[in-house]
């Protein structure tokens, strides 16, 4: 199992893939994914049920309510499925069931009381609903596949993407890597629970609203929880990912990852911006019949936020270089050295990729050392077969110390390659590609860096003839007030050489490798 | 004898990629069948001026939805290292092609191992992914359950593929029937809606290639004993069939069972049966 599906199975398990990975028939590589079964009335403990995990058909299952009269957990005490009968309370109930029970009732008063979310739809008119209408929870054995799943049980009938359901979870943690089961009961119930959340709005809005806000959730829920910083790498080690696309294959670590935009969006604007963009997805919403989330999340952000989602998906590039290391409460994310550092290619200057591939919503990062160089620039380059190769791209020049960031800019023109930053004396350049726009084809420009004199002849030899990407739309405020970081504008151009000592210094250029995007090489 | 397969680079100029091909041969004792230019294939002409097949297509065509197609197809940007081990039976070759890729749940995972049918064996072309979107240097690709060809999606040239009625065997197949329906490896839906299309077995992300149907899954990968004619650029054609997708046993016990033991199978090692037709 992957250190991901080791660590954290419910990763592999929740991955809304549905069921499992590998609890049945081993997949055509020995551990395949059964897509989640949707079987309205069914649950665990149904008899004759077929479901992937369930109660045996001998076992003793009794059920046992939380303190607020909302939840049912239904548990046994022999067998495979039985939980640990440690009873230090001499309460009659197993601790472990009680502790479930106490975290769902923490979960919900977090979710619909504190951050103002839907609670899950009431199951009291199905069929099979666990006994009546309190949310039910199932413990039983995941034999080491998983750890827990939400389940939809009916949806509709007046909107078809609204679904109440039940929650399956690990009966005992046997096995698995978590500190303690307190702590599995915590991750486990505040990432699933918001899973039934968000079936109260709408079920069809993919992996990644659906993976990453509860990722995001449950953080909220409890920051001390590490769940939300062992995913963040799936994100930060696929910034060239669209942010609105899963990773293909059995494991998307990308959804789980994605959870960092949805922290960025509350950090940056404040509460609510999630719960927010929920409310925009539920089907007639804002007047949209069946909405997807990635189109109403530009709406969402003027309304709720009053900017764009170009301008603010520069800033979440921006404030992805203040993780690790490099983090700083003060301008980005608050735990943020808990996150690891954004994946970047690793180049030298000066240094042409003569054919990026940069998908919408995304980003890639290129890393280099100044070299002496006192003085840095780049530029996006649209070659003449597509001139608009680099419309509506942004360009960021970070600048950084051994252990911190120095400044950000953001180029006014990125094709211009005129506008230098200092870089006298810093570790490193980073610079940042963006591409801000929530779709279209990728765009596919010409990348340079360095000196002034090195981008012209970098951009010479692409034959760019003085065409660039435009200077990128103004931002909606200056960018020390949009990010509250240490970005600056680019100062006045810089002094170009001549055309000799261009060459000169074209010649120690480092080409880009054949690769077009810079991805998880 | 087994004959290890070279990575020809892609962009080695032709003359010395025929050079390489020729010290292959030397090594494979391949004798007559080695003794032209490596695009010279039994049943056709190599464009050498003789007698052959005409080409299918020379230029290559640009790949629908080749944003689509990296992204939901986890296409990558460098080459993978498996390799393609190619064993002479009969008139054609028994090729191994270590498709795995990196191993079950890799992230990422390995490019697909990209290779021409010669008359050397299956040689494998040193591609990235996303280098094979611009190349028509390749035949077939294989990655994992897998199996592509470079066409439609997969690449911008015209190789197809046709399913040979019923299951005959393999060997019973001497020459090109009539009348075969060739497919290209045409697995997205149009521009632009570009969605996938499944290939039915019910994996997740599992593309419906022209060569999908070499396997089933009834809770493991089933050969099918599906014998396929593969239509080359230069017009020429190949027989195929997949015979293995894991190790002798493991098949084995999927074929008879419909199942696998979760490890030991040594997935992904793809042996296939393949020999030019007149």
């Amino acid at each position: 199992m992957s250190p991901l599906g080791a660590r954290r199975a419910r990763t592999a398990v929740g991955l809304a893939l549905g069921a499992a990975l590998a609890a049945c028939a081993p997949g055509p590589d020995a551990g395949s994914i059964a897509q989640g079964t949707l079987e309205p009335e069914v649950r665990p403990d149904t008899p004759g049920n077929n479901l992937q995990f369930r109660f045996d058909p001998g076992d003793v299952v009794e059920a046992f309510g939380s303190t607020d009269g909302n939840f049912l957990v239904h548990f046994t005490r022999l067998g495979p499925n039985a939980v640990p009968d440690t009873d230090a309370d001499t309460s009659g109930v197993p601790d472990f069931v009680e502790d479930v029970a106490s975290v769902y009732v923490e979960v919900l008063a977090s979710y619909a009381g504190d951050l103002g979310f839907q609670a899950p739809l009431s199951d009291a008119a199905v069929g099979d609903n666990g006994g009546d209408g309190r949310f039910d929870v199932y413990l039983v054995d995941f034999a080491g596949v998983g750890d827990g799943n939400f389940q939809h049980d009916a949806c509709g009938p007046q909107n078809p993407e609204q679904c109440n359901g039940y929650m399956i979870e690990e009966n005992d943690f046997a096995g698995y890597g978590y500190p303690s089961t307190a702590v599995a009961n915590r991750i486990l119930g505040s990432h699933e629970f918001f899973h039934a959340v968000q079936a109260a709005y709408d079920v069809g809005q993919g992996s990644v609203l659906a993976e990453g806000t509860a990722v995001w959730a449950t953080e909220a829920f409890d920051p001390t929880l590490d769940d939300f910083e062992w995913l963040v790498s799936g994100y930060l080690d696929n910034p060239d990912q669209p942010l609105d696309t899963p990773l293909p294959g059995p494991v998307d670590a990308f959804s789980y990852g994605t959870g960092l935009y949805f922290e960025f969006l509350e950090e940056r604007y404040g509460a609510g911006m999630v719960r927010a963009l929920w409310e925009r997805a539920v089907n007639g919403a804002f007047g949209v019949a069946d909405p997807v989330w990635m189109q109403e999340l530009p709406a969402m952000l003027t309304a709720e936020a009053g900017v764009s989602f170009a301008d603010s998906f520069v800033e979440f590039a921006t404030w992805n270089l203040y993780t690790g290391g490099f983090a700083d409460p003060a301008v980005a994310y608050l735990r943020g050295a808990g996150y690891p550092r954004v994946r970047m290619s690793i180049v030298a200057a000066p240094f042409q990729d003569d054919a990026l591939r940069v998908f919408h919503a995304s980003s890639q990062y290129y890393a280099l050392a100044p070299d002496g160089r006192t003085e840095m620039t780049a530029a996006l380059v649209a070659p003449a077969t597509d001139p608009s190769a680099a419309d509506g791209l942004a360009l960021l020049v970070d600048v950084e110390g051994v252990t911190d960031v120095t400044s950000v800019t953001r180029l006014v023109d990125p094709g211009a390659g005129t506008e230098t930053v200092s870089t006298a004396g810093a570790a490193r350049v980073v610079v940042v590609v963006v591409n801000p726009l929530t779709s279209g084809s990728s765009k596919k420009p010409a990348l340079c860096i360095g000196t002034v004199a090195e981008v012209a002849a970098c951009r010479d030899a692409l034959g760019a003839g003085g065409a660039g990407g435009g200077p990128a739309a103004p931002a909606e405020a200056a960018p020390e007030e949009t990010s509250g970081c240490a970005c600056r504008q680019a100062g006045t151009a810089g002094a170009r050489t001549d055309g000799v000592a261009a060459a000169l210094a074209m010649g120690g250029l480092a080409v880009g490798a054949a690769r077009r995007r810079r991805r998880r090489g | 004898m087994q004959i290890s397969s070279l990575a020809v680079p892609s962009g080695m100029p032709r003359a010395r990629r025929a050079g390489v091909v020729l010290a292959l041969c030397a090594a494979a004792v391949l004798g007559g069948a080695c003794a032209n230019d490596e695009e010279t294939t039994p049943g056709g002409g190599g464009g050498t001026g003789g007698v052959g097949p005409e080409p299918v297509c020379t230029t290559p065509t640009a790949v629908a939805c080749e944003d689509q197609v990296i992204l939901q197809m986890n296409l990558q940007p460098l080459a993978a290292p498996g390799l393609v081990t190619d064993t002479v039976d009969g008139d054609g070759f028994a090729s191994v092609v270590d498709a795995t890729a990196g191993g079950f749940n890799a992230s990422p995972p390995d490019s697909y191992v990209y290779a021409r049918f010669t008359p050397t064996g299956l040689v494998k072309v040193d591609l990235s992914d996303e280098a094979a979107l611009a190349s028509m240097d390749w035949d077939i690709a294989f990655r994992r359950f897998v199996v592509r060809v470079n066409s439609g999606n997969s690449g911008p040239s015209c190789v197809s593929a046709a399913r040979l009625a019923g299951t005959p065997a393999y060997e019973s197949v001497t020459a090109v029937p009539d009348n075969l329906i060739y497919h290209e490896d045409d697995y997205f839906t149009a521009e632009p809606d570009c969605t996938l299309i499944a290939d039915g077995t019910g994996m997740p992300g599992s593309p419906a290639t022209a060569l999908s149907s070499y396997w089933t899954y009834p809770g493991c990968v089933k050969m099918t004993g599906n014998v396929f004619v593969v239509e080359r650029a230069d017009g020429t054609h190949v027989k195929l069939t997949v015979t293995h997708y894991y190790n002798e046993a493991s098949q084995q016990l999927c074929q008879d069972t419909d199942a696998v033991p979760m490890s030991g199978t040594g997935s992904a090692n793809i042996r296939l049966r393949w020999a030019f037709l007149p």
